[in-house]
C-alpha cells in the first residue's frame, strides 16, 4: 500500500471517528429528554430560528458582533479558512486537480484564516479578560487549527507537504469531539434553541420586521 | 473575596458547613432538571468572551467574576463529567470542578450576587446559549438545599404564607381598595366609580404588584381610572392579586408554581376571561411564560399585560388621550422581562406616542436595552445593594443622556431601582408607570346625567 492509501485511508478514518463520537455526544445529548412546553405562542419559533442563523447573526441586530467587529469579521475569516482547508484536504485526498484561479483563491483564504486565526489567539493570550476565561482547550484548539490552514497552504505550494498536512488533520478530526471544536455541530444546535426560545415569545423577529 | 463582615455571616457559615449529602441533593435537583436544550447549553461555549460586553455588571465593574461566560463555566465545570466524551477524563477548565462549599460559595457570588437574569448575555451569545436558562437551573439546585440569600427567601416565603409578597392582610387591602374608590369617584366626578372586587364573570381579572396598594396606591388608582374611561368589565380578587412571583428569581420552582397557580385559582372562582398582569416585567414573564411550565398545564384563558390592554383601548378609541398634558421630555426604560423576555417590545412605545407630546427612546432600547440592575432579585437581596448601585450606572448613563424629565417604565420593580439611581446619580427625574402618565393624559367624559 503506498503512503498516499495510507494516508487516505487515515483520514478517512479520523473523519469517521470523529462523526461517529459527534454523533454519539448529540444522541447523550438528546438523551436528556424534551420536556413538553405549555404556555402559548406569541411569536414563531420558525421565524426565531430562520432569523438565529439569518439577521441574528449580523452586527447591526448582535451587540456583541457590532462592539467587537474586528473579532466578528476575524472569525468569520477563520471559519471561511477552515472550510477551504477541508475542502483542499478532500480534493488532494481525492486528486482533484485544481484550476489555477481556485488554487489561487483557495491560497487566498487560507492566508486570511491563518492571520485571522492567529491575531484571535494573540487576542486570547494579551487580554486578561480572555486569559481569565481560557482553559487549555482554548489555546490547543487555536493553534491546532492554525496549523491545519498553515499546513493546507503549504501543500498548495508543495505537495510534499500533505504528509504533515494529513497528520496535522486527523489529530484535528480526533481532537474535535474532545475540545470547543465540536462547536462545529452544537454551533447550529444552540442557534436552533436561540431561535426556538426567543422567536416562540415574539422577540425575534423583531415586530417591525416581521413580515 | 471574604470579608470579615462576611466571616461571620451566618448564610455564607451554612455554605461554608455544608454536609457531602446537601451537596450531592443539589447536584441531583440540578441534573432533574437537566434537558436536552440545557445540555447542549452546557457544551457549546466556545469562551469567546464577546458576552462580556453585554452584561452591566461586567461592563461597569470590570470583574471577570462579572462575565456570563464565566458564570456558565463555574456552571459546566460541574457537570463536565457528565457531558463531554472524555466524561471524568476531561481537562476541569477552571482547575476545580468539585461541587464543595467552595464552588457554593462561587455559584451564590456570580449565580446570585452577580447576575439579574437579565436574559442580555443569551441574547448576545455568539453560540445562542440560553445562558440565563442555566443560571436560573443552578440557582433552583441552590434552593433546593435552602441556599437561596435571606432577603430573596424572605420575599418568597411571605408570598408563599400570606398570600402576596408584602404580607398585605387582606382588610388592610379592602380598606385601600374602598379607599381608592372614593378618591376615583372624586376624580371622574361619577359617584358610581368605584374599584370592583371578587366581581365574577368580568372580562379581565386585574392584578398588581403589592407594592402598589402598600406604597404606590395612586399607580393603582391611575389604572383604575384607564379601566373606567374605557368602560371595561373588570375586577379585583381580595384573596390573590399579587402579579410578582419572586420564585422566578429564587429558583425555587415550587414555590414559584404555587405563586401563580393562585392567580389560577382566582380566574377560576372568579369566572373572569382574560388574566391581566398589572406593570411588572418578572410578573409578566413569571406568569404568562413560566408559570404554565412550573405548573405543567396549558392556560385555558389569555393572559395580557395590561400594557397589550391599553394598548387596545387607544386603537379601538376606547379611551381619548390629550398628549398636550404631558410635555415634558419622556423616555422608557425596557423592563428585560417584559420586553427581552417577554416579547412586550412596540406596544409602550405605541401608547407613549399617543400620551406625551415628547417622547424620546434611550440608546441602546426594546430587547437590546440595558438591565436597569434590579431585577433578578437584587432588589431583594441587601448583601448585593453596592453592588446593584454601582452595575446600574449603565442605565443611570442612559437617562442622563436623554435629556429626559420623566423616565416611564411598565414595572414597578425596575421602578424601585431607578428611583434608588435617581438618587444615587442624581438623575433629577421623575419615574412613572405607564399607567400613571396615561391617567395623566386621559380626557374623561363626564357621565351624562
Amino acid at each position: 500500500m503506498s503512503i498516499f492509501a495510507v494516508l487516505k485511508l487515515s483520514v478517512a478514518a479520523s473523519v469517521l471517528f470523529c462523526l461517529v463520537v459527534l454523533t454519539v455526544m448529540v444522541m447523550r445529548t438528546f438523551a436528556f429528554g424534551r420536556r413538553p412546553t405549555y404556555a402559548h405562542a406569541r411569536g414563531s419559533s420558525f421565524a426565531g430560528i430562520v432569523y438565529a442563523f439569518g439577521l441574528g447573526m449580523l452586527p447591526w441586530e448582535k451587540e456583541s458582533a457590532a462592539k467587537h467587529i474586528g473579532t466578528y469579521i476575524g472569525g468569520i475569516l477563520y471559519h471561511i479558512g477552515i472550510l477551504m482547508a477541508m475542502l483542499f484536504l478532500a480534493t488532494v485526498l481525492l486528486r482533484i486537480s485544481l484550476p489555477t484561479t481556485l488554487l489561487q483563491a483557495a491560497r487566498i483564504l487560507l492566508t486570511v484564516g491563518v492571520v485571522s486565526g492567529v491575531a484571535l489567539l494573540i487576542k486570547r493570550i494579551l487580554q486578561p479578560r480572555m486569559r481569565f476565561l481560557s482553559g487549555g482547550d482554548d489555546y490547543v484548539a487555536n493553534i491546532l487549527v492554525d496549523v491545519l490552514l498553515l499546513s493546507a497552504l503549504a501543500t498548495t505550494f508543495a505537495e510534499t507537504m500533505l504528509i504533515p498536512f494529513a497528520a496535522v488533520a486527523i489529530i484535528t478530526f480526533i481532537y474535535i469531539p474532545f475540545g470547543k471544536i465540536r462547536h462545529c455541530v452544537f454551533f447550529f444546535y444552540t442557534r436552533v434553541l436561540f431561535g426556538t426560545f426567543f422567536g416562540k415569545r415574539g422577540v425575534v423577529p423583531h415586530p417591525s420586521k416581521k413580515a | 473575596m471574604v470579608s470579615d463582615k462576611d466571616r461571620k455571616d451566618p448564610y455564607l457559615e451554612r455554605i461554608r458547613h455544608l454536609k457531602p449529602d446537601q451537596l450531592e441533593s443539589a447536584l441531583a435537583s440540578f441534573k432533574q432538571l437537566l434537558d436536552h436544550k440545557m445540555a447542549a447549553g452546557l457544551q457549546s461555549c466556545v469562551n469567546c468572551g464577546l458576552c462580556a460586553d453585554s452584561c452591566h455588571y461586567y461592563l461597569v465593574t470590570k470583574e471577570f467574576e462579572a462575565i456570563p461566560a464565566y458564570k456558565l463555566k463555574l456552571v459546566t465545570s460541574v457537570f463536565k463529567k457528565l457531558l463531554t466524551a472524555l466524561g471524568g477524563l476531561a481537562k476541569k477548565p477552571d482547575g476545580d470542578s468539585a461541587f464543595d462549599s467552595q464552588m457554593v460559595e462561587r455559584w451564590v457570588d456570580s449565580l446570585y450576587g452577580r447576575c439579574t437574569l437579565c436574559g442580555r448575555c443569551a441574547l448576545n451569545c455568539t453560540m445562542g446559549i440560553n445562558i440565563t436558562r442555566l443560571i436560573r437551573t443552578a440557582r433552583t439546585a441552590l434552593a433546593s438545599i435552602d441556599l437561596v440569600p435571606p432577603g430573596l427567601q424572605s420575599t418568597v416565603t411571605t408570598a408563599v404564607e400570606k398570600g402576596n409578597n408584602m404580607g398585605i392582610p387582606r382588610q388592610e387591602w379592602l380598606d385601600t381598595l374602598q379607599w381608592l374608590s372614593e378618591e376615583l369617584q372624586l376624580e371622574v366626578g361619577d359617584p358610581e366609580a368605584h374599584l370592583p372586587v371578587d366581581k365574577t364573570g368580568t372580562k379581565l381579572l386585574y392584578t398588581v404588584n403589592p407594592r402598589e396598594p402598600k406604597f404606590f396606591p395612586l399607580s393603582l388608582l391611575a389604572t383604575a381610572k384607564i379601566f373606567y374611561a374605557a368602560k371595561e368589565s373588570w375586577t379585583v380578587s381580595s384573596d390573590y392579586y399579587d402579579v410578582t412571583n419572586y420564585g422566578l428569581y429564587s429558583g425555587d420552582d415550587g414555590a414559584a408554581g404555587l405563586i401563580s397557580s393562585r392567580l389560577r385559582e382566582s380566574m377560576i372562582k372568579l369566572r373572569a376571561k382574560t388574566l391581566v398582569l398589572g406593570e411588572c416585567g418578572h410578573g409578566y414573564n413569571s406568569n404568562r411564560w413560566e408559570a404554565p411550565e412550573w405548573m405543567a398545564a396549558e392556560d385555558r384563558f389569555e393572559v395580557k399585560s395590561i400594557i397589550q390592554i391599553i394598548a387596545d383601548y387607544i386603537r379601538e378609541g376606547r379611551i381619548k388621550l390629550d398628549p398636550s398634558r404631558n410635555q415634558k421630555v419622556v423616555t422608557l426604560h425596557d423592563p428585560c422581562n417584559l420586553v427581552r423576555l417577554g416579547g412586550i417590545i412596540e406596544e409602550q412605545r405605541f401608547i407613549l406616542k399617543n400620551a406625551v407630546t415628547n417622547f424620546v427612546e434611550m440608546y441602546p432600547n426594546r430587547e437590546k436595552n440595558y438591565c436597569c440592575g434590579g431585577g433578578g432579585g437584587q432588589l431583594a437581596m441587601t448583601r448585593y445593594a453596592t453592588r446593584r448601585l454601582d452595575a446600574g450606572k449603565i442605565k443611570a448613563d442612559q437617562i442622563l443622556t436623554t435629556g429626559a424629565k420623566i423616565v416611564v417604565t411598565p414595572c414597578h420593580n425596575c421602578i424601585d431601582q431607578l428611583s434608588e439611581l435617581n438618587r444615587e446619580y442624581k438623575l433629577g427625574v421623575e419615574v412613572k408607570t405607564i399607567s400613571e402618565v396615561v391617567a395623566d393624559a386621559l380626557v374623561i367624559e363626564k357621565k351624562e346625567k
